[in-house]
């Protein structure tokens, strides 16, 4: 992948994330969903990379499934403000 | 979301998003490109694309502005609308998953919410025709969702037990308590009643120790009832 498609897959990650905010996604999902979303071939472990720098950014986190080992991933507060501000910015002043 | 080269998707990503929000409001060329041209940003562009390509870059002008109406920003609008019902299918999940698992803790309601989340997903992507490859597969999160709803039950179970026991034993230290009270105010009535009785005051004045004193005293208040 380009520096450029990784720019993609995390915007597109953050993007699922926080447009299902509180609703938690697992790995998989995230993937199906940016193989949509982004041009270049995109595997899990690409996600995951995207994933572990948003973690890093305080933009992503994940809890552990109660039983099992599964990853699910929410985005934080920061997150979600970051995607609203961009797609839904606030009015704008228009005088 | 595709990766846009023209001119307007190198600016940065707020002058974009302005610009954006500029077009959803009905803005036309004659209004934004004067706002466009005098940002440094635009300058900025104009000059690296200028001095990559080697040749003149001209300002921001109503063909590009076309291109963007018809490539960025419908990527925008169609994000806008993905973002917003996406929205609404998470909603739509966590209530499912709150209504369906009754009193279940945050974590296990999330992760619920989570699976069904894919559900709908799916049946969307279905109903809209998308690739079977680009498909969740349903029949595995449909029992995803009914292993984590039984597991979720089970501990619902689990904790409304631990919740009636709980209260069981609250409702054991209050009658306890209570017990204890009663057994306190007794004491200080026969106490009150008998300090005033002549056998009673003979018996603490007699010669015995404190243990023949409290058998005669046991034998006074309580007749045949006294065991020692």
């Amino acid at each position: 992948m380009t520096t450029e498609d990784k720019e993609l897959l995390r915007q597109a990650v953050l993007e699922t994330l926080a447009s299902s905010y509180p609703v938690p996604r697992t790995e998989a999902a995230l993937t199906r969903l940016a193989q949509r979303q982004v041009p270049a071939g995109v595997l899990e472990t690409d996600v995951l990379a995207a994933l572990h720098i948003l973690k890093q950014l305080a933009l992503a986190e994940f809890t552990f499934d109660t039983l099992g080992s599964t990853r699910w991933w929410t985005a934080t507060a920061a997150g979600v403000l970051q995607i609203e501000r961009s797609v839904f910015p606030p009015p704008r002043n228009h005088n | 979301m595709r990766a846009r080269r023209s001119k307007i998707a190198r600016l940065p990503e707020p002058i974009r998003r302005e610009l954006n929000q500029r077009l959803l409001d009905g803005q036309q060329g004659p209004q934004i490109l004067p706002w466009l041209n005098a940002l440094p940003e635009a300058t900025r562009v104009i000059q690296e694309m200028g001095s990559a390509g080697g040749k003149t870059v001209t300002a921001f002008d109503d063909k590009n502005l076309s291109d963007w109406r018809n490539g960025g920003f419908q990527d925008w609008l169609s994000r806008r609308d993905q973002i917003a019902e996406t929205r609404e299918l998470a909603d739509y999940a966590i209530k499912l998953a709150k209504a369906g698992a009754g009193d279940i803790s945050e974590g296990a309601a999330a992760v619920l919410s989570g699976e069904l989340l894919e559900i709908f997903e799916g049946l969307r992507d279905l109903r809209s025709g998308a690739e079977p490859a680009q498909l969740p597969d349903l029949s595995k999160a449909i029992d995803s969702v009914s292993r984590a709803l039984a597991s979720v039950r089970a501990g619902d179970h689990s904790s409304q037990k631990l919740a009636l026991e709980r209260e069981r034993l609250k409702q054991a230290d209050q009658s306890l308590a209570l017990e204890k009270q009663k057994f306190q105010r007794l004491t200080c009535e026969l106490f009150v009643k008998w300090s005033a009785d002549q056998r009673a005051q003979a018996a603490l004045a007699g010669s015995g120790d404190n243990t023949a004193k409290i058998h005669q005293l046991g034998q006074l208040i309580f007749g045949a009832d006294w065991k020692e």
